[in-house]
């Protein structure tokens, strides 16, 4: 490090390549390991789509999508996580926590209430419905002539808290089946395929590209709602703008994989102590380092055990906190 | 009074507003010309703080409107505001990893697009701001290790990056030593002087902002009760009124400067 | 694009949320599942004329146990059984399977087949990976992944069977055997089924029918079978009057209520039946209940009437070793 300066980071434009390569490797790694175990000739035919069509379809309709479904939601979540965090200038906030998921599950509850024996693939857009409303009503909520980042946080925290106790209290007393809402709540890749890619991909991409615009309102917020507004920033709109963007990508990611805790909260955290507080760099940095750490864990679900799966999320948060405790200790 | 003369840079008349639910400002009205360093007094609560946001278009008047160079303030987006005038909050808080510099650059926020890589103007506009602001020196620290004092200063700098023909401060001395506050009043004093900044500062000691402020304006319960030079705001009789305190007033040999004490029985 | 890709799932969820809705108020919705696998005898049944003795034409069409159309091009040779159940009505009906779920191990042989995973969260890839013809999946397991399963499998043919009630073990049965070509074998083990029913009836007949009550959990949170589950029919069917009958499905699973003990004792069962979840060989929830103070006032503790029963045949894997299941249920409840 140079003299003079007090930086201990290496310089942040550098990790967001560095991350992708990672992202790549990890993303080659899920392709090529599985339950089944397949040479590496084979699962380049396989991507290729030709040759023998056993491995064709085990890497082409099997682990191929379920490594895309993780990285659009890892990246979906951790992009959320630094948008409400940055809004609220509070580093514990993420869609869990502010209640953008616990919306998810009382609506994937609702629909099982009304219709029992719905199958998952009507449960994920009443679960995206439900997310986006929560998102609403926390914002609603928080909103008294204008929204207050600590109010914000604590409305979230108040629906997040209502709509747990409200799945569980329907769980617990409802004569229905509520296996797959147990499933759904408890998260996860299992059985994910392309129709869930098609599904999630374009949410990913456009809210990703539009987060990556925000980054410069971020920075401006991360000096307080006075200074933003001094600088020029309608912050009324630019934070309704933010919270629309973070139930989008959080919406559509917990269609898909359920309620996945833990990913929006600690890469967040991670990506700062990496490159530091701009968001330039932080969110791209953020929602590659999501997908990694969620396509890495899915594939550790897959094969530790295999041929039996372990839920992703417990894999996460195993992965993840040592990881996260590590980098703490050496870089904060 | 010609119609060829050009408006005031900044002007309120019978301006309203509420802090909450109370009426905070009644009916103010002030002038504000073109390189004028005045500091806005009264006691707690008296709306100096209201007034001044609501001259920075950070809170709209219930009644009454804010001018500035002749156009309503309300008319201009908050960017357009955003070049010209410059608002400082009382104790503004930052990342503490962030550095000066960068804390500098998001002065150029107002004059730049969402996605407009920065100019050489915006580069020349931020060296300038940390030279006038005396944070040169400083630029690679993170503010976490700064001084109260250097850190107001880098603020300072934020706002001068924005090349505001008008700044406004909210209290920029409050947290701050004795030594740091006046060379902090020292530095908005010369950028009033030499770059012929204007400067509209809520202060809370009178003293000081007699001692800096050629012009002072003192707030009662949201009405304005003087508007005028130190020498005729800063009175005896003047301080019993505002602060319902026996108060005297002296006078520094040398400086000329005004001290406030406590009246003998 | 989004709104796009979500207006038919969103279109979908309207018009199965309208149908529902529409059939929840005529009907329950157990009938229309009775009414599903009725149509789905008789669809076996019309599409072969004899069932009982004729060789199989392939291609053959059958409506499997989820009402599906299933096209099976050519006699399979390899089939993937996928969940326990599903493993025991194709050997019983006369096939094999290839492959194996990790807790099937009924019948012993296919202990030494190879593993593709629990039949709730099966390793998709571990099933393709055995290159099957044909996919015997668990109606009741695996219809969730229906759709991930076929796309999965690329055009292999795959047929749901299942049982939620004694006869639909003798339904799919007829079903698999004739996708495996030995009709007369699955008709064979279908009729002992039907045989196994009558005697128990017989048993039965002239007796006052013992109160009983089938509890799984543990001996503080019990939960109930009710008569729409697979061993509240076979309890119905050994005859025996179920206590929780009328009860609320209340319990995370369907087909089962959740029980206060002040219930149980007012129930006063003659006879408590208990199936055991967990650990084979650990501790059964009979000797819980018989060692439980709460319980020890019922008439069926007092008379040493509390019996643990197979949870593989009663509740894991629904199959025809069930016929077995209803004798030794006829033994319990009317001890000579």
């Amino acid at each position: 490090m140079a003299i003079g300066t007090l930086r201990r980071r290496p310089p942040p434009a550098a990790t967001i390549p560095i991350a992708a390569l990672v992202l790549l490797l990890v993303m080659a790694l899920g392709v090529a390991l599985g339950s089944v175990r397949l040479g590496p000739a084979a699962v380049l035919d396989g991507l290729l789509d030709r040759g023998d069509p056993t491995a064709r379809l085990i890497v082409w309709q099997l682990r191929l999508p379920r490594v895309l479904v993780g990285a659009c939601v890892g990246a979906n979540l951790a992009l959320a996580g630094v948008l409400l965090q940055g809004i609220t200038r509070n580093p514990l906030a993420d869609p869990h926590v502010l209640g953008f998921s616990s919306g998810a599950g009382v609506a994937a509850i609702a629909v099982l209430l009304l219709a029992p024996g719905t199958p998952l693939a009507l449960i994920a857009p009443a679960a995206f419905a439900g997310s986006l409303a929560s998102a609403a009503a926390v914002y609603a909520l928080a909103w008294r002539g204008g929204i207050s980042a600590v109010r914000f946080a604590l409305a979230g925290v108040a629906v997040a808290a209502f709509g747990t106790a409200l799945s569980t209290a329907v769980i617990a007393s409802s004569d229905l089946f509520t296996q797959s809402a147990l499933s759904f709540l408890a998260g996860g890749l299992f059985a994910r395929d392309w129709s869930h890619v098609h599904q999630l991909w374009p949410y990913t991409l456009a809210a990703g590209v539009a987060a990556l615009l925000t980054a410069r309102w971020l920075n401006v917020f991360a000096l307080g709602d006075d200074v933003a507004r001094g600088l020029g920033v309608r912050v009324e709109r630019a934070r309704l703008a933010l919270v629309a963007l973070a139930a989008l990508l959080t919406g559509s990611a917990v269609a898909v994989s359920g309620l996945l805790a833990f990913v929006g909260l600690v890469v967040p955290h991670a990506a700062r102590l990496l490159a530091g507080n701009d968001h330039r760099t932080l969110l791209p940095l953020a929602a590659l380092l999501g997908a990694a750490l969620l396509v890495l864990a899915d594939t550790f679900a897959r094969v530790a055990f295999a041929p039996t799966e372990i839920p992703v999320g417990i894999v996460t948060a195993v992965i993840g906190a040592p990881a996260f405790l590590a980098l703490l200790r050496t870089r904060a | 009074m010609s119609a060829s003369v050009a408006p005031p840079l900044l002007e309120a008349r019978g301006l309203h507003a509420r802090y909450g639910t109370r009426e905070a400002l009644i009916d103010v009205s002030l002038t504000v010309t073109h390189g004028e360093l005045l500091a806005i007094i009264g006691p707690n609560g008296s709306g100096k703080s209201t007034l001044l946001r609501t001259l920075a278009r950070m809170q709209r008047p219930t009644a009454g409107a804010v001018t500035l160079g002749g156009v309503d303030l309300w008319a201009l987006s908050p960017r357009a505001v955003a070049r010209r005038v410059a608002f400082l909050p009382q104790a503004p808080e930052a990342p503490a990893d962030l550095t000066v510099e960068e804390l500098v650059w998001h002065g150029r926020y107002p004059h730049r697009g969402m996605l407009a890589p920065p100019t050489s103007a915006d580069g020349a506009a931020v060296k300038r701001a940390l030279a006038w602001a005396g944070v040169d020196e400083l630029r690679a620290r993170p503010l976490g290790t700064l001084s109260g004092g250097e850190r107001q200063r880098a603020w300072v700098a934020l706002a001068l990056a924005q090349e505001p023909e008008l700044l406004l401060l909210d209290e920029p001395t409050t947290f701050l030593d004795l030594g740091h506050q006046h060379e902090l009043l020292a530095l908005l004093r010369r950028l009033n002087a030499e770059r012929r900044l204007t400067v509209v500062m809520v202060m809370h000691d009178v003293a000081q902002a007699a001692q800096y402020a050629p012009r002072m304006l003192a707030l009662l319960a949201g009405r304005v009760l003087l508007n005028g030079p130190p020498a005729e705001v800063v009175t005896s009789a003047h301080l019993a009124t505002l602060f319902g305190a026996r108060l005297a007033v002296l006078h520094d040999p040398v400086s000329g400067a005004p001290a406030i004490v406590p009246a003998p029985l | 694009m989004p709104l796009r890709r979500l207006l038919p799932p969103l279109a979908t969820l309207t018009i199965a949320l309208a149908a529902l809705f529409a059939l929840a108020c005529g009907d329950d919705a157990d009938e229309a599942t009775a009414d599903a696998m009725a149509t789905a005898t008789t669809a076996t049944r019309t599409a072969t004329g004899s069932p009982a003795t004729g060789a199989v034409a392939f291609p053959l069409t059958v409506k499997d146990m989820l009402g599906k159309d299933v096209t099976i091009p050519a006699a399979p040779q390899r089939i993937v059984a996928t969940s326990p159940s599903a493993i025991e009505i194709l050997y019983a009906a006369g096939g094999t399977s290839v492959a194996r779920t990790s807790t099937a191990r009924f019948p012993a042989e296919v202990a030494s087949l190879p593993d593709i995973g629990r039949a709730e969260q099966l390793a998709f890839e571990q099933v393709v990976a055995q290159r099957p013809d044909l996919v015997l999946a668990d109606a009741s397991l695996q219809a969730q992944v229906a759709t991930q399963l076929a796309s999965a499998l690329g055009g292999v043919p795959v047929v749901f069977v299942g049982a939620t009630k004694y006869d639909d073990v003798a339904t799919a049965l007829r079903l698999v055997g004739r996708i495996v070509g030995k009709p007369a074998v699955a008709e064979a083990a279908a009729k002992a089924m039907d045989n196994a029913k009558a005697t128990a009836k017989a048993a039965a007949a002239g007796k006052a029918a013992p109160k009983t009550l089938v509890i799984i959990g543990a001996p503080n949170d019990p939960y109930a079978a009710l008569p729409e589950s697979f061993v509240g029919d076979v309890l119905a069917l050994a005859g025996g009057t179920n206590v929780a009958a009328g009860l609320p499905a209340n319990a995370p699973f369907p087909g089962y209520t959740k029980l206060s003990l002040e219930r149980i004792v007012t129930g006063a069962p003659d006879v408590v039946l208990t199936v055991t979840v967990g650990r084979p060989g650990g501790p059964s929830l009979a000797d819980g209940i018989k060692g439980d103070a709460g319980y020890a006032t019922l008439p069926a503790v007092k008379q040493g009437r509390v019996h643990n029963i197979d949870v593989e045949v009663f509740l894991q894997a629904p199959s025809p070793r069930a016929a077995e299941g209803l004798a030794s249920l006829t033994k319990l409840l009317f001890p000579q």
